[in-house]
């Protein structure tokens, strides 16, 4: 299996920091990209910056639910809607990174297509099996 | 037949009491329900003036009135309207309506009078007052020219008047003097329309005290047949411990709203200051322990000091939530505090006295602030923080200007800024829970706390601002004696 590209869209660095080391160690991961807010991440993405990679492999996108401004769903509604508009899926895979178990924002994420999954913060082995089992 | 034998005949068979006076106040003749309504024989009757009829009270200046009626002799009732009495033989005084009706021989005027004994309407009539006098409602009675013919106890205490300063007056005095020259139209359709119903349905009704104050009341309306016409009998309800209850519990609902605001900042805060920098802690501690096996402690020393500086910041924004918590639960004493100094406090924690920002004060109310002093902190912590936050790098200089003011009841306290400043969409959120504007922000809830908090001290938050040239704050506060406890 080839590695997985990662962008991490989170406005705590440490939280950012804790994925990279645990991507890092778990191995199987590619680039990380790390963005800190919704708007960077669309912005981004529309330049075209999270295409699949060489090989093919969707990025993974592990997104933030509690962000300022654009919170993580609120930026995942904006990249369907930008998907839509544009007639191509955005080919990207989506966790939802949180740190609370809220039943409103689990079913909330049960909604939203895109997304194929939550994990918890801070990320650790269980996560990142949830991860791998995505794309095998 | 003369004329007495014809009206001997008449009195005979009249079912009422009926005497004969002549113009000297002799009296001539007598029916037999008269004689027996008085005592008296027909000779004994013959014998005397009819002043030993009349109540000893008026007696002296009753041939004044006989003469007075003799001189304009018209059929009427005597005294209507008065309470007449009798005198009969053994000194009972009995309650008497009577009728008058000149008459002549041709030759002598004469005055034939028909008495009623209405002592059992008078008994009844007590009767019904004393009921209405144990009745708690108020209950005021006018005849269709607005003149009031009745009040009960409950109506005399009310109004703070004693019952003969009322009865014969214009029901108006009871009304509030803007009302008043309305008031007789209103009972005008009212006479022409009368149906019992309760009185100005829609409107907000005062009366007025004998001591000028006024109250809110609820009126019902009830019309009444009486033989001189309809009266209305009006029952007031004194509304005041109504309407004090209403705004006790208004206010109730507004520290509920306050309390409920500042459970939700509770709750988010426990979620988001307390897990969220947990959860980071804890990612980074896994990480130290796998460092120290593998020998980076490089990485060790630099995450740790990481987890103590989140640690510290956590325990304060929980701590300052639960001083609010406290405070919206129970209350705080109020005491003098001084602007200048707090504000000099707050400016340190937040900049740690290194700043290019520049603090202008200008206090122009002087007194000491008599208030809840860790709430004013928190009030204006969070003001001061907002507008350090959101300076215009763009602008040469970056001020912050606070100023107090007097205002009327109170002081006005004003946070300016010249910083990026708040669009109008954002204005308009910008007291509401969870909304954080752009990732400047902390958790969103700072400002609709703010405003709870004013709201509960009993004053009042403003905020105006431009985009670009910066944002204004304003809070009032009022003084000592308006605040409720």
């Amino acid at each position: 299996m080839t590695d997985i590209p990662v962008v991490v869209v989170d406005d705590n660095v440490s939280d950012r920091y804790i994925v990279r080391r645990r991507l890092a160690k778990a191995g199987g991961f590619g680039e990380i990209f790390e963005v800190t807010n919704g708007t960077e991440f669309l912005e981004r993405l529309t330049r075209g910056d999270f295409r699949r990679d060489a090989q093919g492999t969707p990025f993974l996108i592990l997104m933030d639910v509690n962000m300022p401004l654009l919170t993580g769903f609120e930026t995942i509604l904006e990249m369907e809607r930008k998907a839509q508009a544009a007639n191509s899926p955005s080919g990207l895979v989506v966790m939802m990174l949180t740190s609370s178990s809220n039943p409103q924002d689990m079913a909330k994420a049960a909604e939203i297509g895109s997304i194929k999954g939550y994990v918890f913060k801070p990320l650790d082995d269980e996560g990142v099996q949830k991860i791998r089992s995505l794309y095998a | 037949m003369s004329l007495i034998d014809k009206f001997r005949l008449a009195f005979d068979i009249s079912p009422v009491p009926m005497l004969l006076v002549a113009s000297d106040g002799s009296m001539l003749l007598a029916n037999d329900d008269f004689l027996d309504l008085f005592e008296y024989t027909i000779e004994e009757l013959r014998g005397l003036n009819v002043e030993a009829l009349v109540p000893a009270s008026i007696r002296e200046y009753h041939p004044e009135l006989r003469s007075a009626y003799n001189q304009v002799s018209t059929k009427r009732s005597m005294g209507a309207g008065r309470d007449l009495h009798g005198v009969t033989k053994s000194g009972n005084v009995i309650p008497l309506e009577l009728g008058l009706e000149p008459v002549t021989d041709g030759v002598e005027k004469m005055a034939l009078v028909a008495a009623i004994d209405i002592s059992h309407r008078k008994v009844h009539e007590d009767r019904m007052h004393r009921a209405m006098d144990a009745a708690a409602s108020a209950m005021v009675m006018v005849d269709g020219r607005g003149t009031i013919v009745f009040v009960n106890k409950a109506a005399s205490t009310l109004f703070g008047y004693d019952e003969e300063d009322l009865l014969g007056h214009k029901v108006e005095m009871l009304i509030p003097e803007e009302f008043r020259r309305a008031h007789p139209v209103y009972l005008g359709s009212f006479m022409n329309n009368s149906t019992e119903r309760f009185m100005g349905l829609g409107r907000d009704l005062f009366a007025r005290r004998s001591d000028g104050t006024r109250f809110p009341v609820e009126i019902s309306l009830t019309p009444v047949d009486a033989p001189s016409g309809v009266l209305v009998m009006s029952t007031i309800v004194d509304l005041s411990e109504r309407v004090a209850a209403a705004e006790a519990v208004a206010r109730k609902s507004a520290e509920l709203a306050a309390l409920n605001v500042e459970l939700s900042h509770f709750a988010y805060s426990a979620s988001h200051d307390l897990k969220a920098p947990l959860s980071s802690i804890t990612g980074l501690l896994n990480l130290c322990i796998e460092d120290l096996d593998e020998g980076n402690l490089d990485e060790v020393r630099e995450n740790l000091a990481r987890v103590i500086d989140i640690s510290h910041r956590s325990a304060k924004k929980v701590e300052g939530v639960l001083q609010i918590a406290r405070a919206g639960r129970d209350g705080m004493p109020k005491v003098p505090v001084l602007l200048d100094a707090i504000i000099a406090e707050i400016w340190i924690d937040l900049t740690g006295g290194k700043s290019t920002t520049k603090l202008e004060l200008e206090f122009n109310y002087a007194d000491p602030l008599v208030t809840e002093l860790p709430t004013l902190k928190v009030i204006i912590e969070n003001m001061l923080s907002n507008a350090l936050r959101y300076g215009d790098s763009s602008k040469p200089e970056h001020v912050i200007c606070v100023k107090s003011d007097a205002v009327e009841d109170g002081v006005k306290i004003s946070v300016r800024d010249n910083g990026i400043g708040i669009s109008e969409q954002n204005l308009l959120k910008v007291f509401q829970m969870f909304i954080r504007l752009d990732e400047r922000s902390g958790d969103g809830l700072g400002l609709s706390l703010v405003q709870k908090q004013v709201e509960r001290l009993g004053g009042e938050i403003t905020i105006n601002s431009t985009v670009g040239q910066g944002t204004e704050i304003c809070f009032t506060l009022p003084s000592e004696e308006k605040t409720h406890d």
